[in-house]
């Protein structure tokens, strides 16, 4: 009798353990949703304009210091928009990193969204508002349930990038 | 607050553990071996592991290839292994969770106690490391979901400036240096300090329990064998970053939290995890509580027979070269930052016998906040006396409450290890009482060896024996019987009561 008791024992812990190690599911997206990825990191453009020293400057400088071109330490921060359909479904300033705030911008942010044909628009600005600074991207998608869409900057050819996942 | 979330965890334990003694016997009672039985699994994880490891291939395309290799290939050993691999991890947490549950209900973290109890949370987070860890190597879906889930956490730590969450962007950024990073973790790197932190956890115990008894490791393994034989862990579609799985099938023990980034935030995640951390960390000092006066040695009385240092939980007792120049070559040394004061250095004392009337009763070793001395004369005047029962309980356990609601003859004692066998020759000689109800701890006891000392005391297998002349059968050890809870104190009152009656028709 008692060794029936210990298996039933054995056999309500296992079945507890059992039941819970792999289940019930999670939902992580809706049947009709994909998934938007947008990260990058981006040096934006220095707070101000670089200038450059006088030999006469540069002589009153220690030696490992008589760099020609002096800049400011600071970059502005990167403003970016994300729009889906006309709607703006992320906005976000992004200080640089850093102690001096002289490092680059880091933006991570996952937007779900509808399966079907959407238009995406992503604004960045590096340059603190400067007409030069801003970029702008648009993309029309036939999105399908379950896809990635990868969105981020290529900064060494400055152009925003939509890539597609398979589905 | 304290009191009412202790007797509530007591409440929820008592029904599983009463049923759990009844198949198990008290000795394999698997609630009474939660901590050991948690390093047991963890053994099965190492053995099945290193199996797993064997396969194993540290690549974004090896590492899902090799699992579902061992899992459709090599179903019978590699499918097996990681079955226990699996269940036993997911056990551990079950095991470590209630083991929790229980120290807290029986108050056994607090005071001096504290250490066991700080240097467990580690421990908690070490495991839930390796698990988390361990579920990324598979790189399936769940791995998947793992992953960037586990480097949205990273990443809300100020001090990265690259996201690690964005290596999780698309397929081509993903890099074999991730897999084999965690299996540096999973397999060395964590491992190593999970044994360290087991041995802080257990070495300023005297005799700790690290391994369960062989029937319940034997029962135990042949459970997890067969759960693994029939239902082999799931294995989840391979990971792919262009898709985004719509269900992942989660292992709650360990990923419990993980859907909260998603709902919440990672910092909000980051808050709750350090707030329960912390909570759990300063819970011993909440709220602050005056420790009991140590025990103290008197010299004169003490002779140095190292009974004491024997039978003392947690190695508070040492013994030491004779300062007093008595002819005894050692003599018994209190370390009061060890000592808990439970007493039981009390009970393994052979000065600490009632029957001394010429000499005051001043044992070798004794508590001062409940004396030998006391003790007797609690006996001696004890209301009812000469009475049918006379019951010694350990204090703040359910049956003192049940005996001194209903009016029955006791005495409370810290604990039952605290009873000298002396004291239960006396009660019977003096006819103070015709039988002895002995309430130790609801299970193992509160401070780890009271009831087992007693009990062998008893049986005159543990010194100080309880001599010849006393009927062992007229004492009645209640841990160690099918009854300690209030229905069961009970009971055995009127088992005993009846007893009574027999022996007297």
């Amino acid at each position: 009798m008692r060794l029936i008791g210990q298996a039933l024992a054995f056999a309500a812990f296992f079945a507890f353990v059992a039941t819970f190690s792999a289940g019930p599911g999670f939902e992580l997206l809706a049947e009709d949703e994909a998934l938007l990825s947008l990260s990058f990191s981006h040096a934006a453009a220095r707070v101000g304009e670089c200038t450059r020293l006088s030999q006469q400057e540069l002589q009153q400088l220690p030696p490992n210091m008589r760099t020609p071109d002096q800049c400011p330490r600071g970059r502005h921060p990167l403003d970016i928009e994300l729009r889906i359909d006309g709607v703006t479904v992320y906005a976000a300033v992004i200080p640089p990193s850093g102690f001096h705030a002289d490092g680059k911008a880091t933006v991570y942010e996952r937007v779900r969204l509808g399966a079907g044909p959407r238009h995406l628009q992503l604004r960045i600005n590096d340059a603190g508002g400067a007409p030069q600074g801003g970029l702008i991207a648009s993309r029309q998608l036939h999105v399908q349930p379950g896809q990635n869409i990868a969105v981020f900057l290529d900064a060494d050819n400055r152009r925003i990038v939509f890539e597609q996942g398979e589905p | 607050m304290l009191a009412l979330l202790q007797n509530l965890a007591r409440r929820l334990l008592g029904p599983p553990h009463r049923y759990l003694r009844w198949s198990f016997s008290e000795q394999h009672n698997p609630l009474n071996h939660l901590g050991s039985l948690s390093i047991f699994f963890c053994w099965v994880v190492l053995v099945s592991g290193i199996w797993l490891l064997f396969f194993f291939r540290t690549s974004v395309t090896g590492a899902f290839e090799s699992v579902h290799y061992l899992a459709t290939e090599q179903w019978y050993l590699g499918g097996m292994m990681r079955s226990l691999h699996r269940y036993a991890s997911d056990a551990l947490v079950v095991t470590l969770f209630l083991h929790i549950v229980k120290e807290f209900s029986r108050n056994a973290y607090r005071l001096k106690r504290w250490f066991s109890w700080a240097t467990g949370i580690p421990l908690i987070w070490l495991v839930f490391l390796l698990g988390v860890s361990g579920y990324w190597l598979v790189w399936d879906e769940l791995a998947q979901y793992v992953a960037i889930t586990s480097a949205e956490l990273i990443d809300r730590i100020p001090v990265f400036t690259d996201k690690m969450a964005a290596n999780f962007l698309r397929p081509s950024l993903l890099s074999d240096r991730f897999f084999t990073l965690m299996a540096f973790l999973h397999l060395i790197g964590l491992p190593i300090f999970l044994v360290f932190g087991i041995w802080l956890h257990v070495f300023k115990l005297s005799r700790p329990r690290i391994n369960p008894t062989r029937r319940l490791m034997a029962g135990t393994l042949i459970a997890l064998l067969l759960l693994a034989a029939t239902f082999p862990a799931p294995l989840q579609e391979k990971a792919d970053l262009a898709r985004v799985p719509q269900v992942v099938q989660l292992d709650w023990f360990y990923l419990h939290f993980y859907p909260l980034v998603d709902r919440w935030s990672p910092g909000a995640v980051w808050s709750l995890l350090l707030g329960l951390s912390g909570l759990l960390f300063v819970a011993p000092w909440l709220p602050p509580g005056k420790a009991p006066a140590v025990a103290v040695v008197d010299l004169d009385n003490c002779n140095g027979c190292q009974r004491c240092a024997e039978d003392c939980p947690y190695d508070a007792v040492q013994m030491a070269a004779r300062s007093d120049g008595k002819r005894y070559q050692q003599e018994a040394v209190v370390d009061p930052e060890l000592c808990v004061s439970c007493g039981i250095c009390v009970g393994a004392c052979p000065t600490a016998t009632p029957f001394r009337r010429k000499s005051a009763l001043v044992p070798g070793i004794d508590l001062p906040d409940l004396s030998m001395r006391q003790l007797r004369e609690t006996i001696d005047n004890v209301t009812e006396i000469p009475t049918r029962v006379l019951a010694f309980a350990c204090s703040d356990s359910a049956e003192l409450r049940w005996l001194k609601k209903n009016g029955k003859p006791c005495v409370e004692v810290t604990c039952a290890g605290q009873l000298p066998p002396p004291f239960f020759d006396y009660v019977l000689s003096k006819g103070l009482a015709r039988r002895i109800l002995v309430s130790g701890c609801d299970g193992d006891c509160r401070f780890r060896f009271g009831s087992r000392w007693t009990e062998m005391r008893l049986r005159r297998e543990r010194d100080p024996h309880l001599r010849r002349r006393v009927g062992a059968h007229r004492i009645t050890l209640a841990s160690s019987s099918d009854s300690t809870s209030p229905a069961g104190i009970a009971s055995l009152w009127r088992e005993l009561d009846n007893a009574i009656d027999e022996d007297e028709s």
